[in-house]
């Protein structure tokens, strides 16, 4: 077969191929569809469009890079970070590293050995402080408030912690147990099981059909935010763990009770709202939710969305996170306690909520919480504990540093979690190996379609060059 | 509305012609037609109307043009119109970009062909479309949507192994949805004159294979006087010249 011949022979299969084509086509057109149409004529049809998107396309990942928020990256506020640090060690911290109220008189409380815990563990794991002496001293005071593996009264030791500071405890001793690890002050994952294991048999109470509820000893009521803050640590500890099992309780099963008892007396279905307590001798649900049993709501729900699979619930913890915004943080992003116009306004209500918010990825939120803190609570020093009383307390500034790191602190955690489902999780930016992952994507599509567009236009001026068999 | 495309192998096979009488006959008769020049490399609709200022149909597929800015009716008293859609010449001097769009094999003119087909099938009876002679894109567009197709071959040699061609690649593929009418256009070409056997030969031979893969086959006379009249406009009219029309009408 001579050249000529091979041409024409080409020429006829391009024709049939078309016929074929047209007759596929014409079909699609009878049934009021829309014919396929060759990309390189779509491509050379809307040739402005075609490059203007690929610029764009091609620029978004550098300006993403060049323009990417720093504070993803750095704490914009570090200087205020390490200003505060050196407030506690200078006025509450003992020279045995025990964290304390007045220097003179070494005067302390349990709920202040665990918020320091918990808070000096997530500087160390945002590496804002090394990990060494003597902050691991002070983090490792957490195992001195313990008697029969719950969490006592400093001075007294015979009474115990409330159901609340009791689970805070163990989310604390959890994430010493990260922080510790290695070091002379470790704790093992069998002393944390056994605080958890004290922890459920003290203060979770069975009613004739077997249900649970967290109670604080020594009443008949309980709260909702004790509720949500046992599921939410008891959630993370599987997380992290990846265990339900853990002694004599099978814990997804504990805490799926626990949602069902929310659900059943707390949660108030034509409003979408919740109460905040319920007696269960008596049977009855009382007063609207305050804001930390909304916050820790917020937090259980997106948890159990997070671990267990086809979880149900009425409403949705991103729909309770926004009822929190709602209604009780008002224009400043300052959260209220009860609605928008109430005076109290706590820091520690800004520090759970900036935590809250920035475990459940809603990162600008949780932001905005952060600077409305930096802005209304910091003053030279220190943070203050109430917009009306100004007192510089230790629990004060440690609840400013937990609202001010949680943006650091919470991707580490997220992080660290497995058995996860991202159902209910929108990915970020937030984490530098997504934004690469998603800067590689979108350079690879960018070549991809570069190259299509290249070649089209290739094709393009050989047809003019050489001209074609088909042409008019 | 039925679709009529009029296709050769080559131009001067008096394919226009055939295409703007039967127009006529069918408007004469009352009905309504619409006649498009879709022979975008040879368009000889204006040799047959005169035109001052031309909205061609590439106005239409290249630019977007309302279909109604590119119709032209052209009426003979009350009773006779025809509508016409021309192709401009002047467009194929002047526009290398455009024309190389319209000549590849895009499906982008096959839709813009079939929304102006839908688009004025209540309006008339007939569609007739005058197509680019041979291979084109452009022309498989118009036969695909077409529900009867003439093909006029003269008995040339070069055309009937044109027309075998056409028949083995396209006409094949097309005829088992299509109506194929044969028009055998008995017009001499330069030399074969000389050559009374060859004539006869390729004239049996193109017979024969409108026989046996189209499904008529019309023998037309040979005319001397045929070129840019459309009879039903005329008042002297060639009887055998509109003998070969009507007989054409019936079959369509």
């Amino acid at each position: 077969m001579n050249i000529e011949d091979k041409l024409k022979k080409d020429e006829l299969q391009k024709i049939q191929n078309y016929l074929q084509d047209s007759k596929k086509n014409v079909d699609k057109l009878k049934q009021g569809k829309r014919p396929k149409r060759k990309l390189t004529y779509f491509i050379q049809d809307n040739k402005r469009w075609v490059i203007f998107f690929s610029v764009l396309l091609v620029t978004t990942p550098f300006l993403a890079f060049l323009y990417q928020p720093t504070q993803d990256l750095i704490n914009p506020y570090t200087d205020t970070i390490l200003d505060t640090i050196d407030t506690l060690d200078a006025n509450f911290t003992t020279e045995s590293g025990l964290p304390v109220y007045e220097l003179v008189s070494e005067n302390t409380s349990s709920e202040l050995i665990i918020l320091s815990t918990l808070i000096n563990s997530m500087l160390v794991e945002c590496e804002l402080i090394p990990k060494e002496d003597p902050i691991l001293h002070t983090i490792s005071f957490i195992q001195q408030i313990m008697e029969n593996n719950s969490f006592v009264n400093y001075n007294e030791r015979t009474s115990k912690l409330s159901a609340f500071y009791q689970f805070l405890g163990i989310y604390a001793l959890l994430q010493a147990y990260y922080v510790l690890f290695n070091s002379s002050y470790e704790i093992s994952l069998n002393t944390i099981d056994l605080v958890i294991n004290s922890t459920l048999n003290n203060f979770l109470k069975y009613n004739i059909w077997s249900y649970f509820y967290v109670v604080s000893e020594a009443t008949n009521t309980t709260y909702l935010a004790d509720q949500a803050l046992a599921i939410s640590v008891l959630t993370t500890y599987m997380l992290l763990t990846g265990d339900q099992e853990m002694l004599s309780w099978n814990l997804k099963m504990v805490v799926q009770s626990l949602m069902d008892r929310i659900e059943s007396r707390f949660y108030i279905p034509y409003s979408q709202s919740f109460y905040h307590e319920y007696d269960y001798k008596i049977s009855i649900s009382s007063d609207l939710s305050t804001s930390k049993d909304l916050m820790f709501t917020a937090l259980s729900l997106s948890r159990m969305e997070k671990y267990v699979a086809n979880f149900y619930f009425p409403v949705s913890s991103s729909n309770v996170h926004q009822k929190v915004i709602t209604e009780l943080v008002d224009s400043n992003w300052l959260v209220h306690e009860i609605n928008k116009t109430d005076a109290t306004i706590l820091i520690e209500n800004q520090a759970f909520f900036s935590m809250v918010s920035q475990l459940m990825n809603f990162n600008i939120v949780g932001n905005e919480i952060r600077n409305a803190t930096m802005t209304h609570f910091y003053t030279t020093g220190g943070f203050v504990a109430d917009r009306i009383l100004s007192d510089v307390t230790p629990e004060s500034c440690l609840n400013g540093l937990l609202a001010i790191i949680s943006a650091d602190w919470s991707s580490i955690e997220n992080n660290r979690e497995i058995n996860v489902e991202p159902r209910t999780y929108p990915t970020t930016t937030h984490y530098p190996g997504e934004t690469s992952a998603m800067n590689l994507q979108l350079t690879l599509v960018t070549l991809i379609i570069t190259g299509v567009i290249l070649r089209a236009l290739i094709q393009f001026r050989k047809k003019r060059r050489y001209g074609d068999q088909g042409g008019i | 509305m039925k679709t009529i495309s009029v296709h050769s192998y080559k131009g001067g096979t008096g394919k226009t012609t055939f295409l703007l009488n039967l127009a006529g006959h069918f408007a004469k008769h009352g009905k309504k037609v619409l006649a498009i020049d879709y022979d975008l490399r040879a368009p000889s609709f204006q040799s047959y109307f005169k035109i001052d200022k031309l909205v061609a149909l590439s106005d239409y597929l290249l630019n977007d043009k309302p279909f109604s800015q590119i119709v032209f009716p052209c009426r003979l008293g009350e009773e006779i119109q025809l509508d016409l859609v021309f192709s401009s010449m002047e467009f194929l001097k002047q526009q290398s970009k455009q024309r190389d769009q319209l000549s590849r094999d895009d499906s982008k003119y096959l839709t813009k062909m079939f929304e102006l087909q839908k688009s004025v099938s209540k309006n008339y009876d007939f569609l007739m479309i005058d197509t680019i002679p041979g291979f084109f894109y452009r022309s498989i567009d118009s036969m695909m949507i077409s529900d009867v197709i003439i093909v006029v071959a003269n008995p040339s040699t070069s055309n009937i192994l044109g027309i075998d061609e056409l028949s083995t690649n396209i006409y094949s593929m097309l005829k088992r949805e299509t109506e194929m009418i044969l028009l055998i256009n008995k017009i001499e070409e330069e030399g074969l004159e000389d050559d009374k056997h060859i004539f006869e030969e390729n004239l049996a031979t193109l017979k024969k294979l409108g026989k046996e893969e189209f499904n008529h086959c019309i023998e037309v006379p040979y005319f001397n006087m045929l070129s840019e009249k459309i009879y039903a406009f005329e008042k002297e009219v060639n009887k055998e010249f509109m003998e070969v029309i009507t007989k054409l009408a019936k079959l369509i």
